[in-house]
């Protein structure tokens, strides 16, 4: 059973959201990114995908800005004395980045390019945000990869 | 585990080919046969589905569903505020619209199929 990691807004039985992110949507616009980005820093810092390495983990959006930030994460996790030693080798936090799932519902096409130059395709996977304000009005339009077909089945372990 | 064939459909097969009219057998839940080779195979007590004006195709995944999300007044009501019962009546209805758009598997974050 893979685990879907989704952000969400600020709730009536939580903290008060940040004020900033008060209107104009941008709880969901910008806000959902940020949550996404740190669920994968965390994730990666926090060792979880070293001690649970067959979790099957699929973070919402594209992994937020992940792809915009990877270089910075990768950087800190080499060079920074608070980053956990296991990452300290070249190439160790991008291993463990293309271990985490995620949908392709970044809403721009040159965004999932960087995405996928960055993470690799064969942890990509089609998602829509069905029933959500920003889903595709217009699917006719989408012709995901095949691959993308491939990875779905690969995770929901349909043969 | 289902044996049955499909006849008169439209098939799409996934692989990006143009769509053939034709039948498909399926044997145990496994598709394993497609075009005359399934209706020769097909046995007389077989049950048939009859697909005339439709399409067969694989199931499509859709892994980032909201089943429970419409048209809500804000955010906080469908991420927080709605009662359960409303929001099984959307997912109810939101899986049939799935469904018929021939979607069999998705990964939803507050429900799982």
């Amino acid at each position: 059973m893979p685990l879907f990691i989704h952000p969400s807004p600020a709730g009536i039985d939580g903290p008060a959201g940040d004020a900033n992110l008060a209107d104009h949507d941008l709880d969901v616009v910008l806000s959902f990114a940020a949550q996404e980005t740190l669920a994968v820093a965390r994730l990666i810092y926090g060792g979880v995908l070293d001690r649970h390495p067959d979790l099957d983990i699929c973070v919402s959006h594209g992994g937020g800005a992940t792809g915009y930030l990877v270089g910075r994460m990768a950087l800190a996790a080499r060079k920074r004395p608070c980053a956990p030693a296991a990452l300290r080798a070249d190439g160790a936090f991008e291993e463990r980045l293309a271990r985490l799932w995620f949908d392709n519902h970044l809403n721009n096409e040159n965004s999932l390019a960087l995405l996928t130059r960055l993470v690799g395709d064969d942890r990509l996977l089609f998602g829509t945000n069905f029933a959500g304000w920003d889903a595709p009005e217009d699917l006719g339009s989408h012709r995901p990869p095949r691959k993308l077909a491939d990875n779905a089945r690969r995770l929901l372990r349909i043969t | 585990m289902t044996t049955a064939i499909i006849r008169n459909g439209r098939i799409v097969d996934g692989t990006g080919a143009a769509p053939v009219a034709g039948s498909v057998l399926i044997e145990s839940g496994t598709v394993t046969a497609v075009g005359t080779e399934a209706d020769a195979r097909a046995s007389e007590s077989i049950r048939e589905i009859d697909a005339t004006g439709q399409t067969v195709m694989p199931g499509l995944i859709d892994t980032h569903c909201h089943l429970s999300f419409d048209d809500a007044g804000s955010n906080a009501e469908i991420f927080h505020q709605r009662r359960n019962a409303l929001s099984a009546l959307v997912a109810s209805y939101n899986a049939r619209k799935l469904l018929r758009a021939g979607v069999t598997g998705l990964l939803d974050p507050d429900f799982s199929a």
